[in-house]
C-alpha cells in the first residue's frame, strides 16, 4: 500500500511539474497568466488522438509530435495574440481567456463534445510480492521526469537557457547585452506549451479526451504555481512534489475531491504566511 | 450635461428593456429578457470588483451559493421566497466577508488565481456533497418565486421582478459610487498607498466591495434557480464568470451600464442561434480578442467618446 501510494505520488508530482513548469516559465518571462495553458494540454491530447487513431501512428512516436504541435501553436499564439499586451497583466490575462475560448470552440467544432479515447499502449502490472504497480502509470511518471530533467538541463546548461533566465530577470538589461526578446519570448512561450502538450499527450491513455479537459489541468498548474511562487522554476518543482504527494496520499485514503480541497487550504495557509509563495520574489 | 443625458439614457434603456418584451408578449422574448437580466446582474458583480482594480473569478461560485441556498431553503425548509431571496445574497456575502481578508491579502494576478481556485472549490463541493446538493444531477422542482403570496409563474411577472431588481442594484451602485465610497474606491484603484496614508483602511474597503459583489452574485443565482426551477453545478463554473467578464469588456468595463449593455448584446445569442453554439464560442473569443486590441473601452466607451465625454461612471 505504501509503495503503491508512493508511485501514485510520483506520477502525480511529475504530471504537476510538467503542467506547472510551462505555466510558470511563461509567467516568469512575460508576466502573462496563461489561462489557455489547459487548452494547450488539450491540444497535445487531441494531437495524440488524431495521430494514433485515424492516422494509425505508433503512440510513442505520436507523443513528441504532439508536444511539438502544441509548442508550434504556442509560438504562433505569442506572435499573433500576446505580443501587444507585454507588460499589461490584466489585458494579457483576458486575451489568454479569449484564446482558451477560441481553442475550445474550435475543438468542439472539429471533434464535437463527445469523449474520445486512445487505446492503452501499455498494459499489465509489475508486481513484487504483494505490491502491484501498473505499467502505464510507471511510464507516465518516468517519461514526465525525463522531460523535466531535459527541461532543467535546457534552462541551466545551455546558452538558450542562460538567455531565458536573463530575460526573466531583466528584459531591458538582457536586450542591452544582445539577447533579442522578440526571439526569446516566442521561444519561451513555445517551450512552455511543449511541456503542456506533453503533459496532455502522456496522460491521454489514462484519461479520456474532451474539450473541457483543460480546466482541471489549469487548476492543477495554478495551485502548484501559486504555492511555489509565480514565475519561479525551482518553486514550481518543489511545490509539485509537495502537492503531488499530499494529493496522492489523500486521494488514496479519502477521495480525490478531498485531496483538491486540502491542497487548496494548504496553499491558502502558506500564502497567508508568505504571500509571494514559497520561492516567489516579493 | 453628458452626465444627465447618460442617466436619462440609462433609465430609458431599463424601461425599454422591461416594456418591449411585455408589449411583444411572446414567451420567447420574455425568456430572453429574463436571461439578459440574470446575466447582467452577475456581470455587475464582476464590474464591482473591476472597479477596485481586481478581477475575481469566484463570482459564478457565489452565484451558485445563492442559487443553492435559495433553492434548498424554499424547497426543503419551507422558508418564504422573500426571506430566501435575501439569504441567497447574504450567505455568499458572509462567506466572501470571511474569506475576503485572507484572499484580499493578495492583489492582481495572485488574487485572480486564488479566486479561480476558490470558485472551483465551491463547484467541487456542490458536485461531491451529494446528500445535500444532489451532485451532478443538481436540484430540481425548485418552487417558483412568490412575492406576498403572489406566485410569479408567468414569465412576464418574473421579468418584472428581474427588471426591478436589476434597476435597484444599478441605482444602489450609482448612488453609492456618487458619494464618498466612489472617491475611496477610485483612489484604491489608482493609488492605494496614497489612500492608506490618508487613513483609509484599504483592506476593509476592498473586503466590503468583495462582499457586496458576492451579495449581488448570490441574488442573480436565486433568480436563476427560481426561474429555471432546476440547477446543477456546471452552471456555476469558471466559464460563467468568464462570460460575465466578457459582458463587461464588450459593454465597457469602466461604466456602470457597461455590463448591462454587454448582456443586452450577447446574452440572447446562444438562445437565438442554438445550433451554432460551438461556432459562437469561437466568435466570442475572436470578438473578445479584437475588442481588447481595438476597442479597450467597449461599445459604451465608443459611443461616449463620439459624444465627447466620459459620462456616467
Amino acid at each position: 500500500m505504501l509503495v503503491q501510494t508512493l508511485v501514485i505520488a510520483a506520477t502525480s508530482s511529475a504530471y504537476m511539474m510538467l503542467l506547472a513548469l510551462g505555466f510558470t516559465l511563461i509567467f516568469g518571462l512575460m508576466r502573462i497568466v496563461n489561462f489557455a495553458h489547459g487548452e494547450f494540454v488539450m491540444l497535445g491530447a487531441y494531437a495524440v488522438y488524431v495521430l494514433t487513431v485515424p492516422c494509425g501512428l505508433n503512440y510513442f512516436v505520436a507523443i513528441p509530435l504532439a508536444g511539438l504541435f502544441a509548442g508550434l501553436c504556442g509560438v504562433v499564439a505569442e506572435r499573433l495574440i500576446f505580443r501587444p499586451f507585454l507588460g499589461d497583466e490584466l489585458g494579457a490575462m483576458i486575451t489568454s481567456l479569449a484564446l482558451a475560448i477560441i481553442l475550445q470552440g474550435a475543438v468542439m467544432i472539429v471533434f464535437t463534445v463527445d469523449q474520445l479515447s486512445v487505446p492503452r499502449p501499455i498494459s499489465g502490472v509489475l508486481h513484487f510480492g504483494s505490491i502491484y504497480l501498473p505499467n502505464d502509470q510507471i511510464f507516465v511518471a518516468g517519461s514526465s521526469f525525463l522531460v523535466v530533467i531535459a527541461f532543467h538541463f535546457l534552462v541551466h546548461h545551455t546558452r538558450l537557457g542562460l538567455a531565458l533566465r536573463a530575460v526573466a530577470q531583466d528584459t531591458e538589461i538582457a536586450r542591452a547585452y544582445g539577447m533579442a526578446p522578440s526571439v526569446i519570448l516566442p521561444l519561451a512561450f513555445g517551450i512552455g506549451c511543449v511541456l503542456a502538450g506533453l503533459a496532455g499527450a502522456l496522460t491521454v491513455p489514462l484519461y479520456a479526451v474532451n474539450p473541457f479537459m483543460g480546466e482541471a489541468a489549469l487548476l492543477k498548474a495554478f495551485i502548484v504555481v501559486v504555492l511555489g511562487g509565480l514565475g519561479s522554476l525551482p518553486g514550481a518543482m518543489i511545490a509539485a512534489v509537495i502537492l503531488g504527494t499530499t494529493d496522492a496520499v489523500i486521494s488514496v485514503w479519502f477521495s480525490a475531491t478531498m485531496a483538491t480541497l486540502v491542497s487548496f487550504v494548504l496553499v491558502v495557509i502558506i500564502l497567508i504566511v508568505k504571500p509571494s509563495g514559497l520561492w516567489g520574489r516579493a | 450635461m453628458i452626465r444627465r443625458w447618460s442617466f436619462v439614457f440609462s433609465v430609458a434603456t431599463l424601461i425599454g428593456y422591461l416594456l418591449i418584451p411585455l408589449l411583444i408578449n411572446q414567451i420567447f422574448y420574455t425568456h430572453l429578457a429574463i436571461l439578459i437580466g440574470i446575466h447582467a446582474i452577475l456581470a455587475v458583480s464582476v464590474y464591482l470588483m473591476l472597479k477596485i482594480g481586481q478581477l475575481s473569478l469566484a463570482q459564478a461560485g457565489f452565484m451558485g451559493i445563492g442559487a443553492y441556498a435559495s433553492a434548498l431553503l424554499t424547497r426543503d425548509a419551507g422558508v418564504p421566497f422573500e426571506l430566501a431571496f435575501f439569504l441567497a445574497g447574504a450567505i455568499p456575502a458572509l462567506i466572501a466577508g470571511v474569506v475576503g481578508p485572507l484572499l484580499m491579502r493578495t492583489k492582481g494576478v495572485h488574487f485572480v488565481l486564488l479566486t479561480f481556485a476558490f470558485g472551483e472549490v465551491i463547484v467541487l463541493i456542490f458536485v461531491e456533497w451529494t446528500s445535500l446538493f444532489g451532485g451532478n444531477n443538481g436540484i430540481s422542482a425548485i418552487p417558483p418565486a412568490s412575492i406576498l403570496g403572489l406566485q410569479l409563474i408567468a414569465p412576464s411577472s418574473f421579468l418584472i421582478l428581474t427588471a426591478i431588481l436589476l434597476s435597484i442594484i444599478l441605482l444602489c451602485c450609482h448612488v453609492a459610487f456618487a458619494g464618498d465610497l466612489g472617491v475611496v474606491v477610485e483612489g484604491l484603484e489608482r493609488n492605494e498607498a496614497l489612500q492608506s496614508s490618508l487613513g483609509v483602511n484599504a483592506l476593509a474597503y476592498r473586503c466590503l466591495i468583495f462582499s457586496g459583489s458576492a451579495f449581488i452574485a448570490g441574488l442573480s443565482g436565486s433568480l436563476y434557480a427560481h426561474y429555471l426551477s432546476f440547477i446543477s453545478p456546471e452552471a456555476f463554473g469558471f466559464w460563467t464568470t468568464v462570460n460575465a467578464l466578457i459582458l463587461n469588456v464588450i459593454g465597457g468595463a469602466q461604466f456602470l451600464m457597461g455590463p448591462f449593455l454587454g448582456a443586452l448584446l450577447l446574452a440572447p445569442l446562444p438562445e437565438i442561434f442554438r445550433e451554432w453554439v460551438h461556432y459562437q464560442r469561437v466568435l466570442y473569443g475572436v470578438a473578445l480578442l479584437l475588442l481588447m486590441r481595438g476597442l479597450p473601452q467597449g461599445f459604451l466607451g465608443l459611443i461616449l467618446s463620439r459624444l465627447g465625454g466620459r459620462g456616467n461612471r
